[in-house]
C-alpha cells in the first residue's frame, strides 16, 4: 500500500492534529525539510525560545503578557506561566543549597521540562524535529544525580540548537556541558600532575565514567574495540571540565588547573593539550565521530527509533553513507532517513514507546498539555510529568545512562499494557482531556476519513463507535493495535 | 463474567505466570525450594560489603572507602556495619557469603557487564533469554518479578511478566471483553489477553524495596504460588563520594539488608524451603580512585541467605589485593565463577541435575562447583 501523509506523519511525528486544515504530504514534507536546512530561524520564531532565555533572566511584564496568551487553554496558560515563575525565584535562589530549594519550592525543574517539551512538540507544526529532539535526549540520557536538576532543561535545549550540526559539535556540546559533566561524576576528576594536586589545592584524582560512556554509549560503542588505555587517554583529556561558577551552574568550563598537562592517547592517536585543552577534547570528539563505527551506530538508532525494533542493515548502511560522505553532517542524514521513511510500506511495525504515545494521544484528540499542579505532592492524574513517570518513560529519570528501551519488547507488556487502558480510561472521564474531537467521537464515532490519522482498521474503528461508555470508545481507540503502533 | 471478577482475571495479568507452558501450573515438585532474586545494579563493591580485614593491603589502597565497625565473620573477612539483619542471618547458621567471583566478564561496561549477568553466557549478547528463565522453564516453575520492565535475567522462550505498584485507579469500566476483542488477530497484544493471576494490589502506591519484597514473600507464601521472586535494586555505582561505615555505598547496603530482612519476616511459613541470592554485574576498584568513589572492576560478593543454608561460611579463592595480584593491576581477580554458584543454588532447590544446568541453564560452565552449605 502507497504511504499517505497521515501514515508518514505518525511515524515521523506525532501525527496531525484534526482540528488543522489538512496539508499535502509534498506540503508536510516542505516543512519538515525547511526546519531541517534552517534551524536558527525555526527556533528564533518559536515561542519557546525567549521563553527560556526570560527563565535565566526573569520575566518582564511585557513578556508576561506574551505568555499568557499561549496556545494552552486560558487555566492551563495561567498554571504554566506561574510555575514559570516559581522557577524564575528557584533559579535566583541557585546560590543556596540546591536540594534545599527544590525541596522548598515543591517543584522540581523535570517537572517543568515536561510541561515545556510536551508544548515544544505539539505546538508547533516540526513534527519530525520535534521526535529528533525526543531521540537525541534519549541517546545523551541525563538523569537527575549530584545537584544537576537545574541544569537539565538548558541540556536539552543545547541538544535542540545543536541537533542540526553536526555530531562532533552535538557530541562535544552534549559532554561538556554542566548537567552530563555532573551527571557522570566528571565534576572532580583531576589529573594527578595538575596543578591543583601538585600544589595541594584537592586529594581529588582521575574518575573514568565520563570517558568511558563517552567511547561506550555516544561514538564508536564497544564492538570497536578500545582498551582500558583508549579509556585511560580519554579520561586525561576530560580532566578539568567542570562547573566552576556555580551561580552560573549551566555553565561547565574548562579549568587548566585540574587539567592533566601533556599528551594522552586515544586509538592510537595522540592528542596535545599544550596549547588549549579545549582543543584537545574538540579534536579527539572529532576524530571519535568520524569513524565508521560511530556512523553506523547512529545510523543503527535513528532506524531503531523510527523504523523497526530491528532495522534492515540495508537502512542502517544507507544512513551510514549519508553521515560518512557528508563528514558527520547530520541534517543530510535526517533527510534520508525521511527518504526512508517516505518509501516504506505501511505495516504497522513499530510500537509507540510511552512517551510518543501520549503525545500522540493528546494531538490526535486535540487536548491541551495537561498542566495540573498536583495537591500535597500527591499523583495527580492531571499532570503530564506525572502520567509519563506512571506510563514508563519521562526524561531525566532513566535508571541508567543508556536511557530507555527503543525496543516493543520492554513496552508491551500487561504492566504497561494496562497502564495505558487506565490513562486512556482517565481521558474518558475526566474534564481535564476533555476536547472537540472527544465529543465528537463520542457523539458520532470515528469519521471514515480519519481512519488514516488514528492508524485504525475498520475491524478497530467499528469497536469504537460501538463501545460504550464513553471512556470503553477511548480505551478501544488509544489501546488499538494500529494507535500502538506507526 | 461481573466487574469485580474483570478487576481481579486483570491485575492477574500482570503477575504470576507459567514459564514455559500455556496453562499455570500449581504442581510443581516436591523437592522444589523457593528462591527469591535481588538484583543490585550498578556494580556492588563486595570489598566495602565484605570488607577483607587479614589482607592488610586493602588498609593502603583505600582511605575514605575503608569501612570501620565491621560486624564479625569468620576471622578473615568483616561484613559491613549496616546489614545487622544479615548478621542475624548469619549467627542462626543461615547465611553465607561467595567472595572473589564474578561472570567471567572483565570489560567493565555496565551495559555489557549486565547482559553477562542476566544472560549468564560466556559473552556479551550471546543470549537473548535469562538463566533464571531458562532454569525455570526446565523445572516448569512460575515466578514473580516485581520490577519494570521485565529484567533479561526473568526471559525465556515463553512469554514473561512483571508488574510494579502504580499510582494509576482502576478502569471503571470492564475492557476486557472489549480488549480481547480489539487485539483479536494481532500476535504481540494477544498474548496478553490470558491471565493468570493471584489477587495483588496493583494500585498499592508503596514501591519501597521493601515493600516490594514483602509482597513476593506475601505471594510465595501462598499455596501454589510462585516460587521463584525477583527485586532489583540500582544505585552501587559510586564513581565519587562511596564513604565508608556511613554515607553512600553503605546506605544502598542498608536497603539491602531491609530488603533481605523483610523478606524473611513476611515468608515465615516458607523461609524454611527458601533462599534469597544476590546478583550484581562487577565489583569495584580495588584501589580508592581520585574522587573518593571506586570504578569499575571486576570480582564481587554474593550474599545467600535463607532457612535453606545450613551453615554459615565466607566461601573463597582469595586472589590477594597486592598489585600484581590484582586483574590489569587494578581489580579484585574473579576466582569462583559465579555461573557455578547460582548453578549449584538451582541444582539444591530446583532439582535440576548439574548435566542439564551445564545444557540449558549456563552453557559452557563447569558447574563442579559445591557450596557445602546444604546440611
Amino acid at each position: 500500500m502507497e504511504p499517505t501523509a497521515d501514515w508518514v506523519s505518525r511515524r515521523a511525528g506525532f501525527g496531525f492534529a484534526l482540528g488543522e486544515a489538512a496539508i499535502s504530504e509534498k506540503e508536510w514534507f516542505a516543512n519538515s525539510r525547511h526546519s531541517v536546512k534552517n534551524p536558527k530561524s525555526y527556533i528564533a520564531n518559536n515561542r519557546i525560545k525567549p521563553m527560556l532565555a526570560s527563565i535565566k533572566r526573569g520575566l518582564t511584564d511585557e513578556e508576561r503578557k506574551i505568555y499568557s496568551g499561549i496556545t494552552l487553554n486560558q487555566t492551563a496558560a495561567i498554571v504554566y506561566r506561574k510555575q514559570l515563575e516559581k522557577e524564575e525565584d528557584r533559579l535566583n535562589e541557585a546560590q543556596e543549597n540546591l536540594d534545599n530549594v527544590i525541596a522548598l519550592k515543591g517543584i522540581r525543574p523535570q517537572w517543568l521540562a515536561a510541561m515545556r517539551r510536551a508544548d515544544f512538540c505539539l505546538n508547533t507544526k516540526e513534527d519530525f524535529a520535534n521526535r529528533l529532539w525526543l531521540f537525541w535526549q534519549n541517546y545523551f540520557t541525563v538523569s537527575e544525580a549530584s545537584n544537576n536538576g537545574p541544569c537539565i532543561p538548558h541540556f536539552h535545549e543545547t541538544i535542540r540548537k545543536k541537533m542540526f550540526g553536526s555530531m562532533s559539535d552535538l557530541v562535544f556540546n552534549v559532554i561538556s556541558h554542566s548537567a552530563m559533566i555532573l551527571y557522570l561524576d566528571n565534576n572532580n576528576s583531576t589529573g594527578e600532575k595538575s596543578k591543583a594536586r601538585r600544589e595541594k589545592w584537592t586529594t581529588d584524582g582521575i574518575n573514568e565514567n565520563l570517558a568511558r560512556e563517552t567511547l561506550e554509549l555516544y561514538t564508536v560503542t564497544p564492538g570497536h574495540g578500545y582498551t582500558q588505555e583508549d579509556v585511560n587517554g580519554m579520561t586525561n583529556i576530560l580532566t578539568g571540565w567542570r562547573v566552576k561558577d556555580w551561580d552560573n551552574v549551566y555553565k561547565a568550563e574548562f579549568v587548566d588547573d585540574y587539567h592533566e598537562p601533556g599528551t594522552h592517547s586515544v586509538l592510537g592517536k595522540k592528542y596535545s593539550s599544550t596549547r588549549n585543552g579545549i582543543g584537545q577534547l574538540q579534536r579527539v570528539i572529532k576524530d571519535l565521530t568520524s569513524l565508521e563505527d560511530t556512523a553506523n551506530h547512529v545510523s543503527f538508532r535513528l532506524c531503531q527509533h523510527f523504523i523497526n525494533d530491528q532495522p534492515s542493515p540495508v537502512h542502517v548502511a544507507q544512513l551510514a553513507a549519508i553521515y560518512i560522505d557528508n563528514k558527520g553532517k547530520l541534517a543530510p542524514v535526517y533527510l534520508g532517513l525521511l527518504d526512508i521513511l517516505q518509501s516504506l510500506e505501511h505495516k504497522q511495525d513499530k510500537f509507540l514507546n510511552p512517551e510518543v504515545w501520549t503525545y500522540q494521544t493528546l494531538n490526535t484528540l486535540n487536548i491541551a498539555v495537561p498542566t495540573g499542579v498536583p495537591k500535597n505532592r500527591r499523583f495527580s492524574p492531571k499532570n503530564l510529568d506525572h502520567i509519563l513517570r506512571e506510563l514508563g518513560l519521562l526524561h531525566g529519570e532513566a535508571l541508567q545512562p543508556n536511557g530507555w528501551a527503543e525496543v516493543e519488547e520492554d513496552w508491551l507488556s500487561n504492566e504497561y499494557l494496562n497502564r495505558r487502558i487506565s490513562f486512556s480510561s482517565i481521558i474518558g472521564v475526566n474534564s481535564t482531556y476533555k476536547s472537540d474531537t472527544c465529543t465528537s467521537i463520542k457523539n458520532n464515532g470515528i469519521n471514515p476519513k480519519d481512519l488514516d490519522r488514528f492508524n485504525l482498521s475498520e475491524y478497530s474503528q467499528a469497536f469504537v463507535s460501538d463501545s460504550r461508555p464513553f471512556q470503553s470508545q477511548i480505551v478501544a481507540l488509544l489501546c488499538s493495535p494500529g494507535f500502538l503502533r506507526s | 463474567m461481573n466487574r469485580r471478577d474483570f478487576i481481579k482475571t486483570s491485575a492477574a495479568s500482570a503477575v504470576a505466570y507459567t514459564m514455559g507452558h500455556s496453562s499455570f501450573s500449581n504442581a510443581s515438585p516436591a523437592k522444589t525450594g523457593n528462591v527469591f532474586v535481588i538484583l543490585l545494579r550498578g556494580g556492588m563493591d563486595g570489598l566495602a560489603a565484605v570488607q577483607p580485614i587479614q589482607d592488610k593491603t586493602i588498609f593502603d589502597i583505600r582511605r575514605t572507602c575503608i569501612v570501620e565497625n565491621t560486624l564479625p565473620l569468620d576471622g578473615h573477612f568483616g561484613l559491613h556495619p549496616v546489614m545487622r539483619g544479615f548478621a542475624d542471618q548469619w549467627k542462626a547458621g543461615n547465611a553465607s557469603i561467595v567472595h572473589a567471583t564474578g561472570f567471567n566478564y572483565y570489560g567493565r561496561s555496565h551495559f555489557e557487564g549486565q547482559n553477562v549477568m542476566e544472560g549468564g553466557g560466556n559473552a556479551p549478547y550471546a543470549t537473548n533469554t535469562g538463566w533464571l528463565g531458562r532454569a525455570m522453564e526446565v523445572s516448569n516453575l512460575s515466578s514473580l518479578a516485581i520490577t519494570l520492565p521485565t529484567p533479561l535475567i526473568c526471559k525465556s522462550t515463553a512469554i514473561s511478566e512483571s508488574l510494579y505498584p502504580s499510582n494509576f485507579t482502576k478502569p471503571m469500566s470492564d475492557n476486557e471483553a472489549l480488549l480481547k476483542g480489539i487485539w483479536m488477530g494481532d500476535e504481540a497484544l494477544s498474548k496478553h489477553t490470558k491471565s493468570t493471576l493471584k489477587s495483588y494490589d496493583r494500585y498499592n502506591r508503596n514501591n519501597s524495596p521493601e515493600h516490594l519484597a514483602r509482597e513476593v514473600a506475601k505471594q510465595m507464601s501462598q499455596v501454589g504460588g510462585p516460587k521463584v521472586g525477583f527485586v532489583e535494586y540500582s544505585g552501587f555505582d559510586t564513581h565519587s563520594g562511596q564513604g565508608g561505615e556511613h554515607g553512600n555505598h553503605g546506605r544502598h547496603l542498608k536497603k539491602l539488608d531491609r530488603i533481605i530482612d523483610s523478606f524473611a519476616s513476611y515468608s515465615k511459613q516458607v523461609w524454611d524451603n527458601s533462599i534469597v541470592i544476590t546478583v550484581t554485574e562487577f565489583g569495584r576498584t580495588a584501589k580508592e580512585n581520585g574522587t573518593k568513589g571506586t570504578d569499575h572492576g571486576a570480582a564481587s560478593a554474593i550474599f545467600l541467605a535463607g532457612g535453606l543454608i545450613k551453615s554459615s561460611k565466607v566461601i573463597t579463592d582469595w586472589p590477594g589485593l597486592n598489585k600484581n595480584d590484582l586483574f590489569e593491576q587494578r581489580d579484585l581477580r574473579q576466582t569462583i565463577d559465579a555461573r557455578d554458584v547460582y548453578g549449584d543454588v538451582i541444582h539444591h532447590t530446583f532439582d535440576i541435575s548439574k548435566a542439564k544446568i551445564k545444557q540449558t541453564v549456563f552453557p559452557g560452565t563447569e558447574q563442579k562447583l559445591n557450596l557445602d552449605i546444604w546440611g
